[in-house]
């Protein structure tokens, strides 16, 4: 990192943060390990030799996993505290939380993935058409 | 964490099938996504998920691939555009931005910012000092793996005469004559049963070496293939 001489004590308190959190990035590793995300970083053609580099990506990239998930749990939440609302003694069988493709989509779309699931598979593309259009 | 995306045990086992059929389809980042897979199951354990849909898991950890993939692509062409050849910490927060400038930040419309006050890089080190450290629960070894790769050694090295004045002693030696040694045993009507029978021996006998022959070449070919996906570490 450049350590301009002349620069005000607000840039060189910023320098300083961005230093210290790299080097605390080291002390605790991120949830996605590093060879992961070395491994998909060199397929791009990204080359550092710093450690701490692959430590931000992977620090950057779990934020966003964790973002994307809380997002699909307020969703999974609101839906069942919807239907709880008619049926109280079923309240205790929907308690399991589960990360639906329905809540991972709509989460999704805020951060301009769209993801759209199936929701069925045909077997052939007459599946569902009338008996009798069928024959023809 | 359990699967809760099934409804009964049948559909279970349908699917336990099918993923065995898959087997045969295996793609060279199987190993990698496994991991993602992990990896990304853990961090929604943290956030507060109890069970998965598989494909919910499949689709986040493909997008999470994905998102490591843009982050150092955009990280390098960064440090091209500056002229660089190697990547450093403003690279990847000015990729970290472009990836996130959909939903915006703190700190974007001012001019005279200092890249590292920004909103980014900032929220990652809250993210990170209010998370609990959750470390991946397998110990993973380098990959991919490079073999090493054994070479079949030239006519000199192997001390042997070249068939010829034009073969240079420099190329690769012949292969033993053992492993391409064709004898003429096609067997057709005329024959009785038991020529037959040797034929086919002997037919298999000579198959065997010639097939562990192409087997050897392939497989030292395909070293020498897959050695470039590791070569990106010098």
């Amino acid at each position: 990192m450049n350590h301009n001489p002349q620069s005000s004590d607000g840039k060189q308190d910023d320098d300083s943060a961005l230093s210290d959190f790299l080097a605390s990035l080291m002390d605790y590793a991120p949830t996605i390990p590093d060879e992961l995300v070395e491994h998909y970083l060199a397929k791009s053609g990204f080359q550092c030799p710093d450690v701490r580099l692959i430590r931000l990506v992977a620090v950057a990239t779990q934020k966003f996993v964790a973002e994307v998930a809380s997002d699909a749990l307020q969703h999974c939440k609101a839906r069942q505290a919807a239907v709880v609302k008619d049926k109280r003694e079923k309240q205790q069988k929907d308690k399991r939380l589960i990360l639906t493709m329905d809540d991972l989509s709509k989460s999704l779309r805020e951060y301009g993935v769209n993801v759209k699931h199936q929701e069925y598979f045909a077997d052939s593309p007459s599946t569902g058409i009338d008996p009798a259009s069928r024959e023809e | 964490m359990k699967d809760g995306g099934f409804e009964n045990k049948k559909e279970l086992e349908n699917s336990k099938n099918q993923s065995k059929s898959s087997k045969f389809y295996i793609k060279s980042d199987d190993f990698a996504l496994a991991i993602a897979k992990v990896a990304v199951a853990q961090v929604c354990e943290s956030v507060g998920f109890q069970s998965f849909q598989h494909s919910a898991l499949e689709a986040l950890s493909d997008i999470i691939v994905w998102y490591i993939y843009n982050l150092g692509k955009t990280s390098n062409f960064n440090a091209n555009l500056a002229g660089r050849v190697e990547a450093n910490v403003f690279d990847v927060i000015q990729g970290l931005e472009e990836l996130e400038s959909g939903l915006g930040f703190a700190g974007a419309s001012d001019v005279n910012r200092c890249v590292a006050n920004l909103g980014i890089v900032r929220d990652i080190v809250h993210f990170f000092g209010d998370g609990g450290d959750i470390t991946f629960a397998y110990e993973v070894p380098w990959f991919p793996v490079v073999k090493e790769w054994k070479r079949i050694g030239s006519f000199w090295e192997k001390g042997e005469d070249p068939h010829g004045e034009h073969i240079p002693s420099w190329l690769p030696a012949f292969p033993d004559p053992d492993t391409y040694a064709t004898q003429s045993s096609v067997g057709n009507g005329t024959m009785s049963a038991s020529n037959e029978v040797k034929n086919g021996r002997v037919e298999r006998k000579i198959e065997r070496p010639l097939l562990n022959f192409q087997q050897q070449f392939a497989h030292n070919g395909n070293e020498g293939g897959s050695s470039h996906v590791g070569g990106g570490k010098g």
